[in-house]
């Protein structure tokens, strides 16, 4: 089974936004709610780097650890969803996250933290695939119609990978045959526990 | 043997001086001829230590919203460690032994019952202020222990027993009535404050009462007045654990004097991180406070019969006040304030 996971090369990613802009159009994603985010180290010096950032999808991930009603699981493919029915809007998992993925937004009267919404690696949550129920609650299942998450798909410099966790190695791997190697890639070794090498 | 070992000491100290300096030899060797720092900086390694937040580099995002900048949040891991490894495991076993502490007392010692029985005369003790007091300070004290030991145990001692979904709906509900009756227990504190505060303060005879442990050690009575030592710890304590619950929970309820903070003290340089350390703050005090109440219940309502009636009708036995509160029935007595 595809082990799904996202990689950003930060030596290709030219911060144009186009993933975010991508993720928020496909979702239909509210005001102040960002599922993926592009940020700059270095921002107009030498050394400038960008790396687009959302769900990284992990292994024994944080958020589910500390969800006190437990609203996470993993699908076979390794993606982490939640079910927005269970969710309370706690924000315990924005607070134990490393890439601080979950976002809340605005919700009742006091503007307390509504249920929480972050990427779904474009794969629904636990309602019927493509139901209008789950459009409306996750966004769109493109997993389900047998494609890719958006945000890499559109990626102009393909910086963005997403997809079978082998298959995104290779590709890499292939990259840094021509340019060198650079230091590995970021985040994978926080989310995967240091598997990225073996996909 | 045993000669060797007597001598032993005497022999390391004569071999410390080799042994000791041995290791410096080549140290002091290369001194003279160390090759110049390797000066070629891995710029990758740089660029994922800033990644990590080690280094001050300025990062930018066009996402608006707290810490989005930001990253890897380091400080995530830690507090999901003491919340996952300490605050439920150890309050839980706190909250127990607690439990199991009050039983044994009271198996022990059984309620204490009036040497001279019921005089049945009543005498005023609470007036209806400090009641309704009382009362709003502990109804918010009951709903927001249990919403918050819902959201704190739930997980481990609830789903099991009546499933994820219906567990939703109550931690739902939780939530809700925990951070909007949060907003009152600031009030409730400062009303109990200004209205027991003149019976609370320190008297001569207040320690002696600790030294008899309230009555436990020895044969007399201890004597109190209005209040005994262990009221006016409670009431003392009360106070404390209640102005540290309302300011972490104001915190924890607006995120927005999180970032004021995070601007006047830069040390916790994200907002999360003041959520997360208030949030570890606000549930210790909040299991010491369930803890003390845990003991006052005991006291009020099982330990010492005839004392929960002072604060619903608002009267207690004469004999109660005379064997309890020796000083304080004296005084009442003296001037007449005494109701049959």
């Amino acid at each position: 089974m595809a082990r799904m996971k996202f990689l950003c090369d930060a030596e290709r990613c030219v911060e144009c936004n186009g993933c975010v802009t991508a993720c928020k159009n496909e979702h239909d994603i509210p005001w102040g709610v960002n599922r993926r985010r592009v940020v700059t180290i270095n921002d107009g010096d030498p050394g400038e780097r960008s790396i687009s950032v959302a769900c990284m999808h992990c292994s024994e991930a944080p958020c589910a650890t500390v969800c006190p009603v437990d609203c996470f699981y993993t699908t076979n493919d390794g993606v982490v969803l939640h079910d927005k029915d269970i969710c309370i809007g706690c924000g315990y998992c924005f607070y134990a996250c490393p890439f601080g993925a979950p976002q809340f937004p605005d919700a009742g009267a006091f503007g307390s933290r509504g249920k929480m919404d972050k990427c779904t690696f474009c794969a629904g949550g636990p309602d019927e695939n493509n139901s209008a129920e789950e459009s409306r609650k996750y966004g769109r299942n493109r997993l389900a119609e047998g494609k890719l998450p958006l945000c890499a798909e559109m990626c102009s410099t393909k910086a963005l990978l997403a997809g079978d966790g082998a298959k995104v190695s290779d590709i890499f791997r292939e990259r840094i045959m021509y340019r060198g190697a650079g230091a590995m890639q970021w985040g994978w070794g926080v989310a995967y526990d240091k598997q990225g090498i073996k996909g | 043997m045993t000669n060797f070992r007597s001598w032993a000491p005497i022999l390391w100290f004569l071999a410390l001086p080799v042994l000791g300096l041995a290791p410096l030899g080549p140290v002091l060797a290369q001194s003279e001829e160390a090759p110049a720092a390797i000066n070629n900086p891995n710029p990758g390694a740089d660029l994922w230590r800033a990644v990590r937040g080690h280094l001050d580099s300025p990062a930018v995002t066009q996402v608006g919203g707290h810490d989005n900048a930001v990253l890897v949040n380091q400080e995530g891991e830690r507090w999901m460690s003491i919340r996952n490894q300490k605050l439920i495991p150890q309050g839980g076993d706190l909250l127990i032994m607690v439990l199991l502490i009050i039983g044994a007392v009271y198996a022990v010692r059984g309620p204490v019952t009036l040497r001279s029985g019921a005089a049945g005369v009543q005498v005023q003790r609470h007036s209806v202020s400090a009641r309704v007091i009382h009362w709003f300070l502990a109804g918010l004290f009951i709903i927001l222990g249990l919403t918050g030991l819902v959201l704190l145990f739930g997980k481990s001692l609830l789903i099991p027993l009546i499933g994820k979904s219906a567990f939703g709906v109550t931690a739902s509900a939780s939530k809700e009535l925990h951070n909007l009756l949060g907003l009152l227990f600031p009030l409730a504190i400062v009303l109990i404050f200004f209205n027991l505060v003149r019976n609370n303060l320190y008297e001569k005879g207040d320690l002696m009462w600790f030294l008899k442990g309230g009555g436990m050690i020895g044969k007399t009575h201890a004597s109190a007045g209005m209040f005994n030592g262990g009221e006016k710890m409670l009431f003392w304590l009360t106070i404390i654990l209640g102005i540290g619950v309302s300011v972490t929970g104001y915190i924890l309820d607006f995120p927005a004097i999180a970032s004021w903070i995070v601007s006047v003290s830069p040390d916790f340089s994200q907002y999360r991180h003041v959520m997360e350390f208030s949030h570890v703050i606000h549930t210790v005090i909040a299991i010491l406070f369930i803890a003390l109440v845990f003991g006052h219940i005991f006291l009020a309502v099982f330990f010492v019969p005839g004392t929960l009636s002072s604060m619903t009708s608002g009267k207690v036995d004469a004999s109660w006040a005379e064997e309890h509160h020796d000083r304080w029935y004296a005084e009442i007595e003296g001037d007449g304030t005494k109701e049959s």
